[in-house]
């Protein structure tokens, strides 16, 4: 249908018939009947039938009880407050890489003749320095002992790690362990008849016969440990998360910094998440944005706070500067917009956060500023991507200021950027308004 | 020709068991994929896990419709469990004033909203319509190719519409609330309403228009 690219809008009760929802009934009426008859409103109304249709003919698939499933676990992964601090900070032990491959046998308790009879059954494994593959620790953290608390990741021995380079089937004694290829395990040594298999990264598949009460078998990754009695399950330790399914018998999960277990019967799964990074927490702040503004301004101002990564940072005082606006804290807000537009990294949200404190400036009766904020966005991006806002607010100001000329000539800018970027109507709306200020 | 339009009367029928404390929204009932009418028993007692039992599917389908159907369905699901998060932070303060459906609306529509204000995501759904045809997967894949063409040809234009306008104008159409609802929900005006599904309706046709003239 072309009835608006022969007739653009052209009809003077299109208006009207746009909204027909908040006509009385005897003027609806009258605009149905008009519409009847109108080469422009009739086909407009059934373009209109025609896009709701096409809209209806399709709906979303409904959610399967295993999405529903998914989608729970992540809002409680979400709704989790950030544990303590990161495991790795605990060790402070480097080890030199030996580049060699070499066949470990790993055992414990040796020398005990109740030891339990663990053998790589075959496959081939590398030693690894673990350090050497995360970040470097926070400074705070690195300060040693006083990370060291009940409930805290655990440091693993180093000097332990090996990595699987293929699948490997391992006996453990009281378990059959498989490990995928890429897996980095280390195995704890504990009482006689007791087996900690440590799971850096990858996947363990372990099955576990029926244990004597002297006996146990944990893996530990991590962020959590899982215990058994008798069981068949598996373990994925990832670096944002450690995965476990369990296909038979029942399994006792902690995660770090809990000392009450989550217990996963068979065909559950669990997940446990690493503390949220700096990158989802702003995330989440900025998710609150509009339902709850004091809680997306505590959020983000405490990413501020803490000093966050500057590209980081950055967000975080957009977002802050948002919250306090929406929160009716106009001044503090357009300080904070300003202050995104100054940051080392607030180039690309300079244009915005310019636009949006000489809003507030404007509507808080201080045009000269608004309008030197909006002159320092046009120095910075010129025409930018809100370009026809910009203009249109300066022209604003300006017409609240007295300055009839110059906010005609703004108008016309506005109207030009917006033709540009294809927005017709909104130039329409500029140029008209330029024009009848002329006209005066 | 057909009016679009809706006059809205008293709310659909509800299960009799549900009479007592349901929120019900009418059906359109003229269409084979209406949307199901919203009909819930308040949870008695409001957690986020009753809240989450009694209305998963409908913020997924809220989600989804509003997103449109260039949105993958994981990134439906990780907006969904933004909205719940959103929902679990505003629970506390939810006074009974509206009704919870229309609150819960609200706060999934403010979270979409969100989430499309950055120009990245825009962007990414605009494009994302050009393979939509072959690749979409929150949507079935019953279509025709044409129905498809022209439901992508459809969303090319709506989302050039501003979010706080194609939300009205989806929440209206769509799901069918009426101008009262949908001003609850958002926490604005019923005259508000009005305008921005008049601007939207407006701004549509005009981008449909720009499409059939091979406007970009």
């Amino acid at each position: 249908m072309s009835l608006l690219s022969n007739h653009p809008l052209a009809c003077r009760h299109l208006d009207r018939t746009l909204s027909l929802e908040a006509c009385a009934a005897e003027e609806r009426a009258e605009a149905l009947a008009h519409a009847g008859d109108c080469p422009v409103c009739g086909p407009a109304l059934d373009e209109l039938t025609s896009v709701g249709r096409t809209l209806r003919a399709v709906d979303p698939e409904p959610l399967v009880t295993a999405e529903r499933a998914r989608i729970w676990r992540g809002v409680a992964a979400r709704r989790r407050a950030p544990a303590g601090p990161m495991w790795w900070a605990l060790g402070g032990l480097a080890v030199a890489a030996t580049a060699a491959v070499v066949v470990l046998a790993l055992r414990t308790g040796d020398g005990d003749s109740d030891a339990l009879p663990m053998t790589v059954v075959m496959g081939e494994l590398t030693p690894v320095d673990v350090m050497a593959e995360v970040e470097a620790p926070p400074a705070s953290a690195v300060a040693g002992g006083a990370a060291v608390e009940a409930g805290a990741p655990r440091p693993m021995p180093v000097s332990r790690w090996v990595r699987a380079p293929r699948t490997v089937a391992a006996d453990l004694g009281l378990a059959r362990v498989s490990l995928s290829a890429g897996s980095v395990v280390s195995l704890e040594p504990r009482a006689a008849r007791e087996v900690d298999l440590r799971l850096y990264r990858g996947t363990a598949s372990v099955s576990v016969e029926k244990l004597a009460p002297s006996e146990a078998f944990e893996v530990t990754t991590p962020l959590a440990r899982v215990k058994v009695v008798g069981t068949r399950f598996q373990v994925e330790s990832q670096a944002e998360a450690t995965h476990i399914r369990v296909e038979e018998g029942t399994v006792w999960v902690w995660e770090n910094g809990s000392d009450k277990p989550t217990v996963v019967h068979a065909g559950q799964s669990l997940d446990v998440r690493a503390p949220a990074t700096p990158r989802e927490v702003l995330s989440e702040a900025r998710a609150l944005l509009d339902s709850d503004a004091t809680g997306a301004a505590r959020i983000a101002g405490s990413l501020v706070d803490q000093g966050a990564a500057p590209e980081v940072e950055v967000e975080a005082i957009l977002v802050l500067a948002d919250a306090e606006r929406r929160r009716g804290e106009a001044a503090k807000a357009a300080d904070l917009y300003r202050r995104v537009a100054e940051h080392a990294r607030g180039g690309a949200y300079a244009e915005e956060a310019l636009y949006k404190c000489a809003s507030l400036l404007g509507a808080a009766g201080d045009a000269s500023a608004a309008l030197a904020a909006l002159a320092d966005a046009e120095t910075r991006v010129g025409v930018g991507a809100i370009g026809p806002e910009r203009a249109s607010l300066e022209a604003e100001l300006l017409l609240g200021a007295g300055q009839r000329a110059r906010a005609a000539a703004a108008f016309a800018r506005a109207a030009e950027r917006a033709r540009a970027m294809g927005d017709d109507a909104s130039a329409r709306v500029f140029s008209e308004r330029g024009a009848r200020l002329r006209e005066r | 020709m057909t009016s679009p339009m809706k006059v809205r009367g008293d709310a659909g029928d509800s299960p009799p068991e549900m009479q007592a404390r349901a929120v019900a929204v009418p059906p359109r009932g003229s269409s084979p994929a209406a949307p199901r009418a919203v009909a819930r028993v308040v949870p008695e007692e409001l957690t986020i896990e009753s809240v989450f039992r009694h209305y998963v599917d409908d913020v997924h389908r809220i989600v989804a419709r509003l997103l449109g159907p260039s949105a993958g369905r994981a990134d439906v699901e990780d907006v969904v469990q933004l909205v719940f998060i959103a929902i679990q932070r505003a629970l506390p303060r939810f006074r009974g004033e509206s009704k919870l459906s229309t609150w819960i609306y609200g706060v999934s529509a403010r979270v979409v909203m969100t989430q499309l204000r950055g120009w990245r995501r825009h962007r990414r759904l605009l494009a994302a319509l050009g393979d939509h045809l072959q690749s979409a997967d929150t949507y079935t894949p019953e279509q025709s190719a044409s129905e498809r063409q022209e439901l992508a040809r459809v969303w090319r234009c709506l989302l050039r519409i501003k979010p706080k306008k194609r939300v009205v104008y989806i929440m209206h159409e769509l799901e069918d609330l009426s101008g009262n609802e949908i001003a609850e929900a958002l926490e604005i005006p019923v005259a508000t309403v009005w305008t921005r599904l008049h601007h939207a309706r407006k701004e549509l046709l005009a981008a449909l228009a720009r499409e059939q003239g091979g406007t970009p």
